[in-house]
């Protein structure tokens, strides 16, 4: 695809505009997930696994199914039976089949084991609760190590794929290795060499909107899906699977969201609420509550990393190798191979080398979070990297600079680098005021890069002009972050109207062929190229109406700034013909005049920051607090900065809550210990200063106006940048998180010695 | 270093499981191929030339 | 189980309905009244989406049962504008992109409206504090901080 198109003025793109979801979001209006209905509506609930595993021996429904409000349960024989069963990833229709409901395993603890529908949510709690499951308490684990011991209990043989070296144990499911040069001799050059082990718990995505949806299924195998998801079509897909009916006789509608982060990059509740439904032959609404939230949607993987780095005394790196594993639930699909390749992406390394371990265990199947993966990698990486600094009494910053990958770098994961941004996040933060400024007593100060690589992914959008020379354009990615605003920003530089004059609707499946999800930070990228590209489609034919009507030819025709203009003087004398003229005849003039552009778009471009962090500790309680931050980071080209600013902003307050205070805590028994807010920790208000940011760009060469991906890379950063500010204020190296008081406390009594 | 005859990225991809059965599970399971530098996560239609590096890797995804 | 009869003012208006006694005041304006700008984020009191206030206290929803509404006045983000007329926060929360997803938009406008009712000249400090109630996953808090700190600036000039 010839991308080589950039415009180098830009009208709209970079303006701040108000959103256009605004008001209805200001004034309680905007609908969300759980808040829509449909008459003769039911209400279902879930029976969930109390045990971390175990064999479902018996399931009797009849109490349940007496009661007059309950008008259906089902089990795992409601759903299809003839998927196929493939080890590792690679076809994930039966693991989200077994993950939506157990089949003859409950395999963590909230697994959900049935379902039920009733006429109100009470009733339907009241059947939930009457509803009895005999299980077979199985041995179970949830430590990533301990999973992978000799004597860890097998959460499902065969589960292995390809990928996976002989003689590992049957819960490593799939293996990554790369990297290039050779590492010994890399660090036989070193004047020192450290190797440290890190760790990182299992954290939640924390979206405030737990998942929800209202289904109606008819015996017909025609249904209609409202849900809240960061991507409709993929819903359709799975569910259509999962309960053996046509993906096209499915229409599926993307309510707002309450926030996804990844974590609603699949299905839960949502074939559950279509198997009630159909079995009811009603609609049913299906609502998690925070508990299941925690317990039964996809955490992140938690991670035990081992690093090591050699480095010359005047900064240079000379080798790099890393292990990681991670532990992603009872499924395969813990992302270590981008743990692997993301680690020592933002450095231009001779000797590295990588290797990921995917294990299971008897915790929920883990979803995306954010460059999932990405930001443990550079936890470890960018401590020990920050650790070789202090030994060698070198300027973090100077030595990130002097070994920062650059356009053309062979990247730690093989390919060469295109144009990227990284030195100048990191010169920008050696420049910033917030670097020099001097610290109080007890405080530290710590700085990390983070790398992620954006996503382009399959995409489709249309454009359709209106007789009073308005437009309206439908996508397909789900708004998660000021999208439609960014659309009709992009779409006005194309077409010369006004942003207020154009309306972008997140389309249902039905209207639009398959877009993926709202991940990857591939919505301004990819839905962006595509609305770009969809308006240029609309502004052809806009010239050729314009040709005609002057009976010139149509490459005799521009358009400049909202009006078809003569392309020069040859092509003959003739007023600008304004957008809304053209439009106002269509009808009589060859008929409506829309734009449409689909396509798979490469292109994304990698995307790096530079954090910068203040933290102080109390060394009485262990209580840390981050009293400074910075965040840097290339946008390419920022359509609307204030929306990139709030992803940086939320990147950066969800990495402190991860960093300092957020954690999955199993019990002995496998069960999850703090399922509500209260426990599990997000940070308040009262938690955060303010959190400022610097937009570098550094243009894209893959997008038409030079954008990059925002989204996910400001969570890359943080844990590092944290942990070496926390680090520096405690005076003691921390390699476990979250950095919670009681392991302060711990760590200054260790240095204590 | 590997060298396949192939004028697309799904060529080259169909010539790696051909050429080399061992390829053929992690090819299945989905790469993403790099050409000089720019990652395609799935096109299998990108023109290659003689000239270019080309990089498999497991397939990117994001969240 | 026979249902109680309430009779609340929201918003305003005289309301009345028949609930369940295990029905929370938040269910009863989501699934009876079909007032779902409050939102149910944890149903544990710890997020604070469904803020409301009843009689001019605020309170979280989930954690009041609906049939303690009887006598009272219950105000809703429904409430907030004045007919056309947005609330100075309101208009505050768009233009400075005080909201991301939306979705704790709701809770976290009731809570800076009493915030501000009572105290009208706040530190930065103090709206944390006063907010920490109300979890928001999306923004980092900066822009709804500065939206509710320039707010203030601009209703005591108004006023």
């Amino acid at each position: 695809m010839a991308l080589d198109d950039q415009k180098s003025t830009l009208k709209f793109v970079g303006t701040r505009p108000e959103r256009p979801d605004g008001l209805d979001k200001v004034t309680g209006r905007a609908r969300f997930g759980a808040d829509t209905t449909a008459p003769g509506m039911l209400f279902g609930a879930i029976v969930r696994s109390p045990h971390a595993h175990a064999r479902i021996v018996k399931i009797d429904v009849s109490k349940a199914e007496a009661m007059e409000e309950v008008k259906a349960v089902v089990t795992r024989a409601d759903f299809v039976n003839d998927l196929e069963y493939t080890p590792g990833g690679a076809d994930e229709f039966w693991n989200v089949m077994e993950n939506v409901m157990a089949g003859d395993t409950a395999l963590y603890d909230g697994h959900a084991i049935a379902a039920v529908a009733a006429t109100s949510a009470l009733a339907a709690r009241d059947a939930v609760k009457a509803i009895e499951v005999e299980y077979e308490v199985l041995p179970h684990v949830t430590d990533v190590d301990k999973a992978m011991a000799s004597d860890a209990p097998v959460i499902r043989e065969g589960a292995a794929d390809h990928s996976v070296p002989d003689g590992l144990h049957p819960n490593v499911v799939r293996y990554h290795e790369s990297g290039h040069g050779d590492v010994e001799a890399g660090f036989a050059e070193a004047d020192l060499v450290i190797e440290d082990h890190f760790t990182t718990e299992a954290t939640h995505q924390g979206y405030i909107e737990p998942h929800a949806c209202l289904a109606s299924l008819g015996m017909d195998g025609k249904g209609e899906l409202w849900c809240c998801t960061q991507g409709h079509w993929y819903v359709q897909k799975y569910c259509a699977a999962l309960l053996g009916i046509d993906t096209s006789q499915l229409r599926v509608t993307a309510s707002e969201i309450g926030g996804g982060f990844g974590g609603k990059t699949t299905v839960f509740i949502e074939p559950v609420a279509l198997a009630l439904s159909r079995k009811a032959n009603r609609p049913v609404k299906l609502v998690m509550n925070r508990s299941e939230v925690f317990r039964a949607t996809g955490p992140t993987a938690s991670a035990s990393m081992d690093i090591k780095i050699g480095m010359k005394k005047d900064g240079t790196i000379t080798a790099a190798e890393g292990t990681f594993r991670l532990q992603g639930g009872a499924f395969p699909g813990a992302p270590c191979e981008f743990t692997a390749m993301c680690a020592f992406a933002p450095y231009a390394l001779t000797n590295v080398r990588q290797v990921g371990y995917d294990v299971i265990t008897n915790r929920p199947k883990q979803a995306a979070y954010r460059a999932p993966g990405s930001p443990m990698a550079a936890f470890a990486v960018e401590s020990v990297i920050d650790e070789l600094c202090n030994q060698l009494g070198l300027d973090p910053v100077d030595v990130r600079l002097k070994n920062a990958s650059r356009e053309g770098t062979k990247a730690s994961y093989g390919p060469r680098f295109d144009r990227i941004g990284l030195v100048e996040t990191l010169e920008a933060a050696k420049a910033h005021p917030h670097y020099s400024a001097p610290l109080e007593k007890g405080q530290g100060r710590g700085i990390s890069c983070g790398f992620w690589f954006n996503h382009g992914g399959e995409t489709s959008v249309s454009l359709a002009l209106s007789e009073d020379g308005t437009a309206q354009i439908s996508v397909g990615t789900p708004d998660i972050g000021g999208s439609r605003s960014s659309m009709a920003l992009m779409a006005a530089e194309v077409l010369g109207i006004a942003y207020e004059n154009i309306r972008v609707t997140i389309a249902d499946t039905a209207t639009l062929g398959y877009n993926d999800v709202s991940h990857g930070s591939r919505v301004t990228y990819a839905s962006g190229l595509a609305t770009i590209k969809a308006a240029e489609d609309a502004v052809q034919k806009l010239c050729k109406r314009a040709a005609q009507k002057w009976g010139i030819p149509e490459d005799a025709v521009k358009w400049e700034d909202g009006h078809a203009v003569p392309s020069g003087p040859n092509a003959g004398d003739f007023d600008p013909l304004p957008l809304r003229e053209i439009t106002a005849t269509m009808g009589s003039t060859g008929g409506p005049i829309s734009g449409h552009f689909e396509a798979t778009p490469e292109g994304a471009g990698v995307s790096f920051a530079t954090h910068i962090v203040d933290s102080e500790v109390d060394p009485e309680t262990g209580k840390t607090a981050v009293t400074r931050y910075t965040v840097i980071q290339d946008a390419g080209k920022a359509v609307h900065p204030t929306y990139v600013e709030g992803q940086f902003q939320g990147g950066a307050a969800q990495g402190i809550g991860w960093a300092l205070n957020e954690e999955y805590i199993y019990g002995d028994d496998g069960r999850l210990q703090n399922a509500v807010f209260l426990d599990y920790r997000i940070p308040v208000a009262s938690d955060l200063p303010m959190i400022d940011t610097v937009i570098v760009e550094v243009p894209n060469p893959g997008h038409p106006f030079g954008v990059r991906g925002v989204g996910e890379t400001s969570i890359c950063p943080p844990l590092a940048a944290i942990a070496n500010a926390v680090s520096a204020a405690a005076g003691v190296r921390m390699r476990s998180l979250p950095m919670s008081p009681p392991k302060i406390l711990d760590a200054l009594d260790q240095a204590d010695g | 270093m590997v060298e396949v005859e192939a004028s697309t990225t799904g060529d080259i991809l169909k010539a790696l499981q051909a050429n080399y059965p061992g390829l053929q599970a992690p090819i299945s399971a989905g790469v993403s191929i790099a050409i000089d530098g720019r990652v395609y996560a799935t096109s299998l239609t990108e023109p290659v030339s003689p000239d270019q590096e080309i990089y498999l890797m497991q397939r990117l995804k994001g969240g | 189980m026979s249902k109680i009869h309430v009779a609340t003012k929201i918003n305003g208006d005289t309301v009345e309905y028949l609930c369940d006694p295990r029905e929370t005041l938040l269910d009863v304006l989501r699934d009876r009244l079909n007032l779902t700008g409050a939102k149910e984020g944890c149903g544990t009191g710890d997020c604070g989406a469904c803020s409301v206030t009843l009689d001019g206290r605020l309170v979280c929803s989930c954690l009041v049962l609906g049939a303690e509404a009887d006598g009272k006045e219950v105000a809703t983000v429904e409430g907030i504008a004045d007919g056309d007329e947005l609330h100075p926060l309101q208009k505050k929360f768009i233009e400075y992109a005080a909201l991301q997803c939306g979705v704790c938009t709701p809770g976290i406008l009731v809570a800076a409206k009493s915030l501000l009712e009572k105290n009208p000249e706040p530190t930065e400090e103090e709206t944390r504090y006063w907010l920490a109630g109300n979890l928001c996953r999306c923004t980092g808090y900066d822009k709804i901080i500065r939206a509710v700190l320039d707010t203030a600036a601009e209703m005591r000039e108004a006023s």
